[in-house]
Protein backbone atom coordinates (compact mmCIF):
# COMPACT_ATOMS: atom_id res chain seq x y z
CA UNK A 1 0.00 0.00 0.00
CA UNK A 2 1.16 3.49 -0.78
CA UNK A 3 2.39 5.50 2.44
CA UNK A 4 2.29 9.28 2.52
CA UNK A 5 2.96 9.78 -1.07
CA UNK A 6 -0.27 12.07 -2.00
CA UNK A 7 0.83 11.21 -5.79
CA UNK A 8 0.68 7.58 -5.89
CA UNK A 9 -2.57 6.00 -7.00
CA UNK A 10 -4.73 3.90 -4.56
CA UNK A 11 -5.12 0.82 -6.37
CA UNK A 12 -8.79 0.44 -4.40
CA UNK A 13 -9.94 3.29 -5.46
CA UNK A 14 -8.80 2.96 -8.92
CA UNK A 15 -10.60 -0.58 -8.92
CA UNK A 16 -14.06 1.71 -7.86
CA UNK A 17 -13.39 3.99 -10.74
CA UNK A 18 -12.96 1.66 -12.89
CA UNK A 19 -15.92 -0.52 -11.48
CA UNK A 20 -18.09 2.45 -11.16
CA UNK A 21 -16.98 3.62 -15.34
CA UNK A 22 -18.08 -0.27 -16.59
CA UNK A 23 -21.43 -0.13 -14.53
CA UNK A 24 -22.80 3.77 -15.90
CA UNK A 25 -21.83 4.04 -19.15
CA UNK A 26 -20.94 0.28 -20.40
CA UNK A 27 -23.21 -2.03 -18.76
CA UNK A 28 -25.80 0.17 -16.84
CA UNK A 29 -28.75 -2.21 -18.14
CA UNK A 30 -27.53 -5.69 -15.94
CA UNK A 31 -26.82 -6.89 -12.97
CA UNK A 32 -23.59 -4.51 -11.83
CA UNK A 33 -20.36 -5.79 -11.96
CA UNK A 34 -18.08 -6.02 -8.94
CA UNK A 35 -14.09 -5.16 -8.76
CA UNK A 36 -13.22 -8.95 -9.12
CA UNK A 37 -15.67 -10.38 -11.84
CA UNK A 38 -14.72 -11.68 -14.90
CA UNK A 39 -15.48 -8.86 -17.28
CA UNK A 40 -15.45 -11.22 -20.36
CA UNK A 41 -18.22 -13.40 -18.37
CA UNK A 42 -19.96 -10.58 -17.38
CA UNK A 43 -20.30 -9.80 -21.18
CA UNK A 44 -17.66 -7.12 -21.67
CA UNK A 45 -17.21 -7.54 -25.80
CA UNK A 46 -13.92 -6.05 -27.59
CA UNK A 47 -16.10 -2.81 -27.94
CA UNK A 48 -16.81 -2.49 -24.35
CA UNK A 49 -13.23 -2.70 -23.82
CA UNK A 50 -11.96 -0.26 -25.66
CA UNK A 51 -14.05 2.57 -23.90
CA UNK A 52 -12.74 1.17 -20.72
CA UNK A 53 -8.96 1.88 -22.63
CA UNK A 54 -10.61 5.91 -23.51
CA UNK A 55 -11.60 5.95 -19.85
CA UNK A 56 -8.24 5.08 -18.61
CA UNK A 57 -6.90 7.58 -21.27
CA UNK A 58 -8.75 10.07 -19.77
CA UNK A 59 -8.80 10.28 -16.22
CA UNK A 60 -5.13 8.76 -15.85
CA UNK A 61 -3.49 10.35 -18.93
CA UNK A 62 -1.71 7.06 -21.00
CA UNK A 63 -3.19 4.89 -23.76
CA UNK A 64 -2.41 1.18 -22.86
CA UNK A 65 -0.06 0.22 -25.07
CA UNK A 66 -0.92 -2.83 -27.29
CA UNK A 67 1.81 -5.07 -26.12
CA UNK A 68 0.16 -4.86 -22.43
CA UNK A 69 -3.20 -5.91 -23.65
CA UNK A 70 -3.24 -8.86 -22.31
CA UNK A 71 -5.73 -11.10 -20.03
CA UNK A 72 -3.97 -10.60 -17.12
CA UNK A 73 -4.17 -7.07 -17.17
CA UNK A 74 -7.64 -6.48 -18.19
CA UNK A 75 -9.62 -10.04 -16.66
CA UNK A 76 -11.18 -7.75 -14.15
CA UNK A 77 -11.58 -4.28 -12.60
CA UNK A 78 -8.93 -4.81 -10.23
CA UNK A 79 -6.71 -5.83 -12.85
CA UNK A 80 -6.92 -3.22 -14.75
CA UNK A 81 -6.70 -0.98 -11.44
CA UNK A 82 -2.79 -2.96 -10.43
CA UNK A 83 -2.34 -2.30 -14.27
CA UNK A 84 -3.22 1.79 -13.97
CA UNK A 85 -1.08 1.94 -10.43
CA UNK A 86 2.08 -0.18 -12.05
CA UNK A 87 2.12 2.16 -14.48
CA UNK A 88 1.56 5.56 -12.63
CA UNK A 89 3.99 4.57 -10.05
CA UNK B 1 -32.04 -21.10 -54.78
CA UNK B 2 -31.13 -21.32 -51.53
CA UNK B 3 -27.85 -20.30 -50.10
CA UNK B 4 -27.87 -23.55 -47.63
CA UNK B 5 -27.29 -25.48 -51.11
CA UNK B 6 -23.44 -23.99 -51.17
CA UNK B 7 -23.26 -25.54 -47.36
CA UNK B 8 -24.62 -29.01 -48.87
CA UNK B 9 -22.74 -28.86 -51.87
CA UNK B 10 -19.36 -28.42 -50.19
CA UNK B 11 -20.39 -31.33 -47.56
CA UNK B 12 -20.93 -33.61 -50.12
CA UNK B 13 -17.24 -32.69 -51.97
CA UNK B 14 -15.71 -32.48 -47.93
CA UNK B 15 -17.60 -34.00 -45.64
CA UNK B 16 -15.26 -35.00 -43.43
CA UNK B 17 -12.93 -32.21 -43.81
CA UNK B 18 -13.02 -29.47 -40.98
CA UNK B 19 -15.34 -26.63 -41.51
CA UNK B 20 -14.51 -24.44 -37.91
CA UNK B 21 -12.01 -24.92 -35.39
CA UNK B 22 -13.24 -22.82 -32.35
CA UNK B 23 -9.41 -21.20 -31.47
CA UNK B 24 -9.92 -20.82 -27.60
CA UNK B 25 -11.41 -24.46 -27.46
CA UNK B 26 -9.92 -26.03 -30.06
CA UNK B 27 -13.33 -27.92 -30.98
CA UNK B 28 -13.55 -28.20 -34.71
CA UNK B 29 -16.91 -29.59 -36.84
CA UNK B 30 -16.22 -31.24 -40.01
CA UNK B 31 -18.77 -30.15 -43.43
CA UNK B 32 -20.49 -33.09 -42.71
CA UNK B 33 -21.59 -32.09 -39.37
CA UNK B 34 -21.99 -28.73 -40.17
CA UNK B 35 -24.27 -29.66 -42.78
CA UNK B 36 -26.40 -32.29 -41.00
CA UNK B 37 -26.74 -29.95 -37.76
CA UNK B 38 -27.98 -27.69 -39.72
CA UNK B 39 -30.52 -29.54 -42.08
CA UNK B 40 -31.55 -30.55 -38.69
CA UNK B 41 -31.97 -26.90 -37.15
CA UNK B 42 -34.05 -26.26 -40.50
CA UNK B 43 -36.42 -29.39 -39.72
CA UNK B 44 -36.83 -27.87 -36.21
CA UNK B 45 -38.13 -24.66 -37.53
CA UNK B 46 -40.32 -26.09 -39.85
CA UNK B 47 -42.07 -28.37 -37.46
CA UNK B 48 -42.13 -25.44 -35.00
CA UNK B 49 -44.21 -23.82 -38.48
CA UNK B 50 -41.42 -21.18 -39.78
CA UNK B 51 -42.78 -20.48 -43.36
CA UNK B 52 -40.74 -19.69 -46.19
CA UNK B 53 -40.30 -15.49 -46.32
CA UNK B 54 -40.80 -15.21 -42.68
CA UNK B 55 -38.42 -12.80 -40.95
CA UNK B 56 -36.92 -14.38 -38.01
CA UNK B 57 -33.74 -13.27 -35.33
CA UNK B 58 -30.69 -14.79 -34.52
CA UNK B 59 -29.25 -14.58 -31.73
CA UNK B 60 -26.34 -15.77 -30.90
CA UNK B 61 -22.51 -15.47 -30.07
CA UNK B 62 -19.34 -15.74 -32.01
CA UNK B 63 -18.74 -19.95 -31.49
CA UNK B 64 -19.32 -23.09 -33.32
CA UNK B 65 -23.01 -22.83 -33.25
CA UNK B 66 -23.29 -20.06 -34.99
CA UNK B 67 -23.06 -21.08 -38.64
CA UNK B 68 -25.46 -24.41 -38.35
CA UNK B 69 -27.72 -21.76 -36.56
CA UNK B 70 -27.19 -19.72 -39.80
CA UNK B 71 -27.50 -22.33 -42.46
CA UNK B 72 -30.08 -23.78 -40.86
CA UNK B 73 -32.83 -20.77 -40.41
CA UNK B 74 -31.59 -20.59 -44.34
CA UNK B 75 -32.60 -23.77 -45.10
CA UNK B 76 -35.80 -23.63 -43.87
CA UNK B 77 -36.47 -20.37 -46.02
CA UNK B 78 -36.54 -18.04 -43.73
CA UNK B 79 -35.21 -14.56 -43.91
CA UNK B 80 -32.16 -14.04 -41.39
CA UNK B 81 -32.38 -11.34 -39.19
CA UNK B 82 -28.94 -11.45 -36.93
CA UNK B 83 -29.17 -9.50 -33.51
CA UNK B 84 -25.88 -8.79 -32.55
CA UNK B 85 -25.24 -10.29 -28.86
CA UNK B 86 -24.55 -6.92 -27.48
CA UNK B 87 -27.70 -4.90 -28.39
CA UNK B 88 -29.64 -3.62 -25.47
CA UNK B 89 -33.21 -4.42 -25.37
CA UNK B 90 -34.40 -1.08 -27.04
CA UNK B 91 -32.74 -1.49 -30.00
CA UNK B 92 -33.96 -5.18 -30.34
CA UNK B 93 -37.42 -3.58 -29.79
CA UNK B 94 -36.28 -1.61 -32.59
CA UNK B 95 -35.46 -4.19 -34.96
CA UNK B 96 -39.03 -6.02 -34.11
CA UNK B 97 -40.75 -3.40 -34.88
CA UNK B 98 -38.72 -2.06 -38.33
CA UNK B 99 -38.17 -5.32 -39.88
CA UNK B 100 -41.60 -7.31 -38.35
CA UNK B 101 -39.91 -10.00 -37.01
CA UNK B 102 -41.95 -13.06 -36.61
CA UNK B 103 -39.79 -14.99 -34.16
CA UNK B 104 -36.22 -15.49 -33.03
CA UNK B 105 -33.68 -18.20 -32.68
CA UNK B 106 -31.63 -17.71 -29.09
CA UNK B 107 -28.46 -19.53 -27.66
CA UNK B 108 -29.24 -20.89 -24.59
CA UNK B 109 -27.66 -18.19 -22.80
CA UNK B 110 -30.17 -15.95 -24.07
CA UNK B 111 -33.34 -14.49 -22.24
CA UNK B 112 -36.76 -14.61 -24.10
CA UNK B 113 -37.45 -11.49 -25.81
CA UNK B 114 -40.79 -9.77 -25.57
CA UNK B 115 -43.56 -10.79 -27.46
CA UNK B 116 -44.97 -8.16 -29.93
CA UNK B 117 -47.92 -5.79 -27.88
CA UNK B 118 -50.82 -8.03 -28.13
CA UNK B 119 -49.17 -11.08 -28.66
CA UNK B 120 -47.91 -12.26 -25.19
CA UNK B 121 -49.38 -15.72 -25.60
CA UNK B 122 -48.08 -16.70 -28.65
CA UNK B 123 -44.29 -16.45 -27.39
CA UNK B 124 -44.89 -17.62 -23.88
CA UNK B 125 -43.45 -21.08 -24.95
CA UNK B 126 -40.20 -21.47 -26.44
CA UNK B 127 -39.19 -24.89 -27.98
CA UNK B 128 -35.44 -26.31 -27.44
CA UNK B 129 -32.92 -27.96 -29.73
CA UNK B 130 -32.59 -30.73 -28.00
CA UNK B 131 -28.72 -32.15 -28.40
CA UNK B 132 -25.98 -31.95 -31.16
CA UNK B 133 -23.88 -28.78 -31.52
CA UNK B 134 -26.72 -26.22 -31.10
CA UNK B 135 -28.41 -28.22 -28.09
CA UNK B 136 -30.31 -25.57 -25.84
CA UNK B 137 -30.88 -23.11 -28.64
CA UNK B 138 -34.28 -22.19 -28.26
CA UNK B 139 -37.19 -20.87 -30.80
CA UNK B 140 -39.91 -18.45 -29.93
CA UNK B 141 -42.83 -16.70 -31.84
CA UNK B 142 -42.70 -12.52 -31.51
CA UNK B 143 -45.44 -11.82 -33.76
CA UNK B 144 -46.23 -15.05 -35.89
CA UNK B 145 -48.59 -13.16 -38.50
CA UNK B 146 -47.02 -9.71 -39.20
CA UNK B 147 -46.98 -9.51 -43.07
CA UNK B 148 -44.13 -8.06 -44.97
CA UNK B 149 -44.89 -5.78 -47.79
CA UNK B 150 -46.16 -8.44 -51.44
CA UNK B 151 -42.82 -7.29 -52.44
CA UNK B 152 -40.76 -8.78 -49.95
CA UNK B 153 -42.08 -11.95 -50.48
CA UNK B 154 -41.40 -11.83 -54.18
CA UNK B 155 -37.64 -11.19 -53.77
CA UNK B 156 -36.21 -15.10 -52.34
CA UNK B 157 -35.03 -12.95 -49.32
CA UNK B 158 -31.99 -14.39 -47.24
CA UNK B 159 -30.91 -11.35 -45.16
CA UNK B 160 -32.07 -8.43 -43.67
CA UNK B 161 -28.77 -6.36 -42.13
CA UNK B 162 -30.41 -4.17 -39.90
CA UNK B 163 -28.23 -1.03 -40.10
CA UNK B 164 -29.49 2.39 -41.25
CA UNK B 165 -29.11 2.82 -44.93
CA UNK B 166 -28.35 5.87 -47.08
CA UNK B 167 -30.11 7.75 -44.59
CA UNK B 168 -30.83 8.16 -40.96
CA UNK B 169 -34.37 7.28 -41.92
CA UNK B 170 -34.10 4.64 -44.21
CA UNK B 171 -33.65 0.66 -41.57
CA UNK B 172 -32.64 -2.80 -42.79
CA UNK B 173 -30.87 -3.64 -45.89
CA UNK B 174 -32.53 -6.70 -47.54
CA UNK B 175 -30.43 -9.00 -49.58
CA UNK B 176 -31.61 -11.92 -51.86
CA UNK B 177 -30.07 -15.23 -51.63
CA UNK B 178 -29.08 -14.57 -55.38
CA UNK B 179 -27.66 -11.02 -54.99
CA UNK B 180 -26.09 -12.49 -51.66
CA UNK B 181 -24.37 -15.39 -54.21
CA UNK B 182 -23.55 -13.01 -56.87
CA UNK B 183 -21.60 -10.84 -54.02
CA UNK B 184 -20.03 -14.45 -52.85
CA UNK B 185 -18.63 -14.98 -56.38
CA UNK B 186 -17.36 -11.86 -57.24
CA UNK B 187 -15.17 -11.49 -54.06
CA UNK B 188 -13.69 -14.72 -55.07
CA UNK B 189 -12.82 -14.12 -58.21
CA UNK B 190 -10.09 -11.91 -56.42
CA UNK B 191 -9.43 -13.66 -52.87
CA UNK B 192 -9.93 -16.46 -54.48
CA UNK B 193 -10.59 -19.26 -51.75
CA UNK B 194 -9.85 -22.70 -51.73
CA UNK B 195 -9.99 -25.71 -49.95
CA UNK B 196 -6.29 -24.65 -48.69
CA UNK B 197 -7.24 -22.06 -46.92
CA UNK B 198 -7.29 -21.47 -43.53
CA UNK B 199 -9.01 -18.47 -42.56
CA UNK B 200 -8.70 -16.24 -39.06
CA UNK B 201 -11.86 -14.62 -38.30
CA UNK B 202 -11.63 -12.16 -35.21
CA UNK B 203 -14.82 -10.23 -36.47
CA UNK B 204 -18.34 -10.58 -35.37
CA UNK B 205 -20.15 -12.92 -37.18
CA UNK B 206 -23.63 -10.73 -36.96
CA UNK B 207 -22.58 -7.96 -38.29
CA UNK B 208 -20.12 -9.75 -41.41
CA UNK B 209 -22.06 -13.47 -41.53
CA UNK B 210 -23.54 -13.24 -44.93
CA UNK B 211 -20.97 -12.83 -47.96
CA UNK B 212 -17.60 -13.61 -46.32
CA UNK B 213 -18.73 -16.88 -44.70
CA UNK B 214 -19.95 -18.28 -47.49
CA UNK B 215 -17.82 -17.71 -49.68
CA UNK B 216 -15.35 -19.81 -47.48
CA UNK B 217 -18.13 -22.12 -46.92
CA UNK B 218 -18.50 -22.66 -51.51
CA UNK B 219 -14.61 -23.12 -51.51
CA UNK B 220 -14.63 -25.47 -48.61
CA UNK B 221 -11.77 -23.69 -46.50
CA UNK B 222 -11.16 -23.96 -43.14
CA UNK B 223 -12.31 -21.30 -41.05
CA UNK B 224 -11.23 -20.81 -37.26
CA UNK B 225 -13.03 -18.56 -35.16
CA UNK B 226 -10.79 -16.25 -32.28
CA UNK B 227 -13.52 -15.14 -29.58
CA UNK B 228 -9.58 -13.67 -27.97
CA UNK B 229 -9.39 -10.70 -30.09
CA UNK B 230 -6.55 -9.07 -28.58
CA UNK B 231 -3.66 -8.53 -30.42
CA UNK B 232 -1.42 -11.14 -28.92
CA UNK B 233 -4.06 -13.75 -29.04
CA UNK B 234 -4.59 -12.67 -32.63
CA UNK B 235 -0.72 -13.14 -33.74
CA UNK B 236 -0.28 -16.20 -31.65
CA UNK B 237 -3.34 -18.00 -33.02
CA UNK B 238 -2.27 -17.35 -37.23
CA UNK B 239 0.90 -18.67 -36.22
CA UNK B 240 -0.26 -21.61 -34.32
CA UNK B 241 -2.59 -22.68 -36.72
CA UNK B 242 -1.07 -21.34 -39.71
CA UNK B 243 -3.68 -19.05 -41.12
CA UNK B 244 -3.93 -18.29 -44.45
CA UNK B 245 -6.07 -15.66 -44.69
CA UNK B 246 -6.48 -12.98 -42.29
CA UNK B 247 -9.98 -10.67 -42.28
CA UNK B 248 -10.19 -8.09 -39.76
CA UNK B 249 -11.02 -4.56 -39.16
CA UNK B 250 -8.15 -1.21 -38.96
CA UNK B 251 -7.99 -1.71 -35.47
CA UNK B 252 -6.91 -5.02 -35.14
CA UNK B 253 -4.02 -4.66 -37.78
CA UNK B 254 -2.77 -1.58 -35.61
CA UNK B 255 -2.70 -3.36 -32.65
CA UNK B 256 -0.94 -6.60 -34.08
CA UNK B 257 1.64 -3.89 -35.93
CA UNK B 258 2.16 -1.91 -32.70
CA UNK B 259 3.40 -5.56 -30.72
CA UNK B 260 6.54 -5.84 -33.28
CA UNK B 261 8.94 -7.02 -34.11
CA UNK B 262 8.61 -10.42 -34.83
CA UNK B 263 9.35 -13.41 -37.40
CA UNK B 264 7.01 -12.75 -40.59
CA UNK B 265 3.71 -14.82 -40.57
CA UNK B 266 4.91 -17.39 -43.40
CA UNK B 267 1.65 -18.74 -43.66
CA UNK B 268 -0.46 -15.94 -45.16
CA UNK B 269 -0.86 -15.11 -48.56
CA UNK B 270 -3.64 -12.45 -48.35
CA UNK B 271 -5.16 -9.97 -45.60
CA UNK B 272 -7.99 -8.00 -45.75
CA UNK B 273 -8.90 -5.06 -43.61
CA UNK B 274 -12.41 -4.06 -43.95
CA UNK B 275 -15.36 -1.87 -41.87
CA UNK B 276 -13.08 1.39 -42.08
CA UNK B 277 -10.84 3.26 -43.66
CA UNK B 278 -6.92 1.87 -42.85
CA UNK B 279 -4.31 4.33 -42.11
CA UNK B 280 -1.27 4.03 -44.56
CA UNK B 281 1.13 4.26 -41.56
CA UNK B 282 -0.90 1.07 -39.88
CA UNK B 283 -0.03 -0.96 -42.99
CA UNK B 284 3.19 0.01 -43.16
CA UNK B 285 4.02 -1.00 -40.00
CA UNK B 286 2.19 -3.99 -40.04
CA UNK B 287 3.91 -5.38 -43.41
CA UNK B 288 7.52 -4.42 -41.68
CA UNK B 289 6.75 -6.20 -38.28
CA UNK B 290 5.07 -9.54 -40.07
CA UNK B 291 6.59 -9.86 -43.88
CA UNK B 292 3.31 -10.01 -45.34
CA UNK B 293 0.90 -6.61 -47.22
CA UNK B 294 -2.12 -5.46 -45.53
CA UNK B 295 -5.24 -5.58 -48.65
CA UNK B 296 -7.68 -3.15 -48.25
CA UNK B 297 -11.47 -3.18 -49.27
CA UNK B 298 -14.40 -0.73 -50.27
CA UNK B 299 -17.22 -2.48 -47.91
CA UNK B 300 -20.74 -1.18 -47.48
CA UNK B 301 -23.45 -2.74 -46.47
CA UNK B 302 -26.13 -1.85 -50.06
CA UNK B 303 -23.22 -3.43 -52.39
CA UNK B 304 -20.83 -5.69 -50.95
CA UNK B 305 -16.95 -5.29 -51.20
CA UNK B 306 -17.28 -3.45 -54.87
CA UNK B 307 -13.40 -2.45 -54.42
CA UNK B 308 -10.63 -4.57 -53.71
CA UNK B 309 -6.38 -3.98 -52.83
CA UNK B 310 -4.45 -6.96 -52.31
CA UNK B 311 -1.64 -4.95 -51.51
CA UNK B 312 0.15 -6.98 -54.34
CA UNK B 313 -0.60 -5.05 -57.72
CA UNK B 314 0.92 -2.29 -57.08
CA UNK B 315 -1.29 0.07 -56.43
CA UNK B 316 -0.83 3.08 -54.13
CA UNK B 317 -1.78 2.37 -50.33
CA UNK B 318 -4.06 5.12 -50.59
CA UNK B 319 -6.70 3.30 -52.69
CA UNK B 320 -9.02 0.85 -51.97
CA UNK B 321 -8.55 -0.80 -55.38
CA UNK B 322 -10.29 -1.20 -59.07
CA UNK B 323 -13.40 -2.31 -59.35
CA UNK B 324 -13.88 -5.99 -58.58
CA UNK B 325 -15.48 -8.08 -61.42
CA UNK B 326 -19.18 -7.82 -61.51
CA UNK B 327 -18.60 -4.38 -60.20
CA UNK B 328 -18.69 -1.43 -61.88
CA UNK B 329 -17.57 1.96 -59.72
CA UNK B 330 -18.24 5.67 -61.26
CA UNK B 331 -18.33 9.37 -59.60
CA UNK B 332 -21.07 11.70 -59.92
CA UNK B 333 -21.67 15.11 -59.49
CA UNK B 334 -23.86 17.02 -57.57
CA UNK B 335 -26.41 17.16 -60.09
CA UNK B 336 -26.03 13.54 -61.44
CA UNK B 337 -23.64 13.62 -64.08
CA UNK B 338 -20.61 11.25 -64.66
CA UNK B 339 -17.28 12.85 -63.37
CA UNK B 340 -14.05 11.83 -65.60
CA UNK B 341 -10.91 10.42 -63.77
CA UNK B 342 -9.30 12.19 -61.16
CA UNK B 343 -12.10 14.63 -60.21
CA UNK B 344 -14.00 14.29 -56.96
CA UNK B 345 -17.17 13.63 -56.40
CA UNK B 346 -19.98 10.73 -54.96
CA UNK B 347 -19.23 7.24 -55.87
CA UNK B 348 -21.44 5.53 -57.33
CA UNK B 349 -21.87 1.36 -57.13
CA UNK B 350 -23.04 -1.11 -59.90
CA UNK B 351 -23.71 -4.94 -60.23
CA UNK B 352 -25.85 -8.17 -59.47
CA UNK B 353 -24.61 -7.84 -55.60
CA UNK B 354 -26.14 -4.26 -54.90
CA UNK B 355 -29.72 -4.77 -52.24
CA UNK B 356 -32.45 -5.86 -52.98
CA UNK B 357 -34.45 -3.27 -51.29
CA UNK B 358 -34.77 -1.07 -47.76
CA UNK B 359 -37.09 -2.64 -45.96
CA UNK B 360 -38.27 0.35 -43.46
CA UNK B 361 -39.97 2.38 -45.07
CA UNK B 362 -40.02 0.01 -47.74
CA UNK B 363 -38.53 0.73 -51.36
CA UNK B 364 -36.84 -1.61 -53.33
CA UNK B 365 -33.36 -0.94 -54.77
CA UNK B 366 -35.11 -0.07 -58.31
CA UNK B 367 -36.13 3.02 -56.78
CA UNK B 368 -33.27 3.83 -54.94
CA UNK B 369 -31.16 3.48 -57.49
CA UNK B 370 -30.88 5.61 -60.71
CA UNK B 371 -29.88 3.01 -64.04
CA UNK B 372 -28.96 1.04 -61.63
CA UNK B 373 -26.36 3.31 -60.07
CA UNK B 374 -26.41 3.16 -56.24
CA UNK B 375 -25.48 6.67 -54.74
CA UNK B 376 -23.07 5.71 -51.69
CA UNK B 377 -23.28 8.61 -49.96
CA UNK B 378 -19.27 8.32 -49.97
CA UNK B 379 -17.14 10.78 -51.91
CA UNK B 380 -13.69 9.75 -53.65
CA UNK B 381 -12.70 9.40 -57.12
CA UNK B 382 -11.11 7.18 -59.71
CA UNK B 383 -7.53 7.47 -60.49
CA UNK B 384 -6.28 7.00 -64.27
CA UNK B 385 -5.81 3.26 -63.50
CA UNK B 386 -9.22 2.75 -62.51
CA UNK B 387 -8.73 2.54 -58.76
CA UNK B 388 -10.65 4.11 -56.34
CA UNK B 389 -9.68 6.82 -53.21
CA UNK B 390 -11.84 7.19 -50.67
CA UNK B 391 -12.26 11.09 -49.98
CA UNK B 392 -15.04 10.72 -46.63
CA UNK B 393 -18.33 10.85 -46.54
CA UNK B 394 -21.73 12.43 -47.22
CA UNK B 395 -23.79 11.76 -44.36
CA UNK B 396 -23.34 12.52 -40.88
CA UNK B 397 -22.33 9.29 -39.64
CA UNK B 398 -20.18 8.50 -36.64
CA UNK B 399 -17.49 6.08 -37.25
CA UNK B 400 -16.01 4.27 -34.07
CA UNK B 401 -13.43 2.01 -34.24
CA UNK B 402 -15.33 0.33 -37.50
CA UNK B 403 -18.43 0.23 -36.13
CA UNK B 404 -21.05 3.09 -37.35
CA UNK B 405 -23.97 4.78 -36.24
CA UNK B 406 -26.01 8.03 -36.90
CA UNK B 407 -26.26 10.88 -34.51
CA UNK B 408 -29.77 10.99 -34.88
CA UNK B 409 -30.33 7.69 -33.27
CA UNK B 410 -28.42 8.95 -29.67
CA UNK B 411 -29.86 12.17 -30.25
CA UNK B 412 -33.08 10.81 -29.95
CA UNK B 413 -32.31 8.70 -27.32
CA UNK B 414 -30.62 12.08 -25.32
CA UNK B 415 -33.98 13.95 -25.95
CA UNK B 416 -36.14 11.02 -23.85
CA UNK B 417 -34.38 11.88 -21.10
CA UNK B 418 -35.78 14.50 -18.55
CA UNK B 419 -34.53 17.72 -18.02
CA UNK B 420 -32.90 17.92 -21.82
CA UNK B 421 -34.38 20.13 -24.45
CA UNK B 422 -32.17 19.33 -26.89
CA UNK B 423 -28.74 17.66 -28.16
CA UNK B 424 -26.09 16.98 -30.77
CA UNK B 425 -24.08 14.42 -31.50
CA UNK B 426 -20.80 14.10 -33.27
CA UNK B 427 -18.05 12.13 -33.54
CA UNK B 428 -14.65 13.93 -31.96
CA UNK B 429 -11.16 12.71 -34.11
CA UNK B 430 -9.32 10.29 -32.10
CA UNK B 431 -5.74 8.35 -32.82
CA UNK B 432 -6.80 5.00 -32.26
CA UNK B 433 -10.63 5.05 -32.15
CA UNK B 434 -11.05 7.02 -35.62
CA UNK B 435 -13.30 9.00 -33.46
CA UNK B 436 -15.29 8.52 -30.45
CA UNK B 437 -19.04 10.11 -29.72
CA UNK B 438 -19.69 13.56 -27.79
CA UNK B 439 -22.42 15.38 -26.93
CA UNK B 440 -23.83 19.03 -26.44
CA UNK B 441 -26.70 18.97 -24.69
CA UNK B 442 -29.32 22.26 -23.57
CA UNK B 443 -30.59 21.74 -20.43
CA UNK B 444 -33.28 22.85 -18.65
CA UNK B 445 -33.17 25.88 -16.16
CA UNK B 446 -33.93 23.56 -13.27
CA UNK B 447 -31.00 21.28 -14.54
CA UNK B 448 -30.56 17.57 -15.38
CA UNK B 449 -28.38 14.79 -14.01
CA UNK B 450 -25.23 14.09 -16.20
CA UNK B 451 -24.40 11.11 -14.77
CA UNK B 452 -28.11 9.80 -14.76
CA UNK B 453 -28.37 10.95 -18.38
CA UNK B 454 -24.61 8.84 -18.74
CA UNK B 455 -26.63 5.72 -17.05
CA UNK B 456 -30.20 6.28 -19.21
CA UNK B 457 -27.39 6.08 -22.59
CA UNK B 458 -25.39 3.05 -21.33
CA UNK B 459 -28.71 1.34 -20.93
CA UNK B 460 -30.56 1.78 -24.25
CA UNK B 461 -27.54 2.10 -26.40
CA UNK B 462 -24.71 -0.32 -27.34
CA UNK B 463 -21.78 0.73 -25.60
CA UNK B 464 -19.86 2.20 -28.78
CA UNK B 465 -22.59 4.93 -29.25
CA UNK B 466 -22.60 6.21 -25.87
CA UNK B 467 -21.46 9.97 -25.80
CA UNK B 468 -18.01 9.87 -23.94
CA UNK B 469 -18.39 13.43 -23.30
CA UNK B 470 -21.33 14.97 -22.21
CA UNK B 471 -21.04 19.20 -22.44
CA UNK B 472 -23.69 21.63 -21.57
CA UNK B 473 -24.45 24.24 -24.03
CA UNK B 474 -26.29 27.20 -24.60
CA UNK B 475 -28.05 26.04 -28.09
CA UNK B 476 -26.56 23.44 -30.31
CA UNK B 477 -25.72 25.26 -33.68
CA UNK B 478 -27.70 25.18 -36.63
CA UNK B 479 -27.76 26.25 -40.55
CA UNK B 480 -30.06 28.61 -41.23
CA UNK B 481 -32.95 26.21 -42.46
CA UNK B 482 -32.73 25.58 -39.01
CA UNK B 483 -31.01 21.55 -39.22
CA UNK B 484 -28.34 20.68 -36.35
CA UNK B 485 -24.53 21.63 -37.76
CA UNK B 486 -23.10 18.28 -38.78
Amino acid sequence: MSTGNLSRLDPEEVARAVTDFINTTIMARTRPVRPDDDLELAGLDSMALLKVLLFIEAHYGFWMPDEDLVTDNIRTARAFAAYICRRSA
Amino acid sequence: MNLAEILFATAERHSPRRAVTDVRSGRSVSYGQLASEAERLAAFLKAEGVEPGQRIGLLAPNDLTYLPAAFGLLAAGACFVPLASNLTPTEIAEIVREVQLNGCLSWPKAAPLPSAPGHADASARRAVVKGGECEGYAFQWIDRRAEAPVEFTKLNAAFIRFTSGTTARSKGVVLSHEATAARVEASDRVLKFSEEDRILWVLPLAYHFAVTITAYVRAGSHILLCPDTLPKAIVDAARRLRASVLYAAPLHFERMGNLGPSDPLSSIRVTLSTAAPIAPVVMERFESVYGVPVGQAYGIIEAGLPCINLGTEGLPATSVGRPVPGYAVAIFSDDGKLLPPETLGEIGVRGDGLFSAYYSPWRLREQVASEGWFLTGDFGFLDRSGALHLKGRKKALILVAGLKFFPEEVEDCINQFPGIKESRVFGRPHARMGEVPCAEVVVDPAGCDLDALRSHCARALSSYKVPLEFTVVDAVPRTPSGKIRR
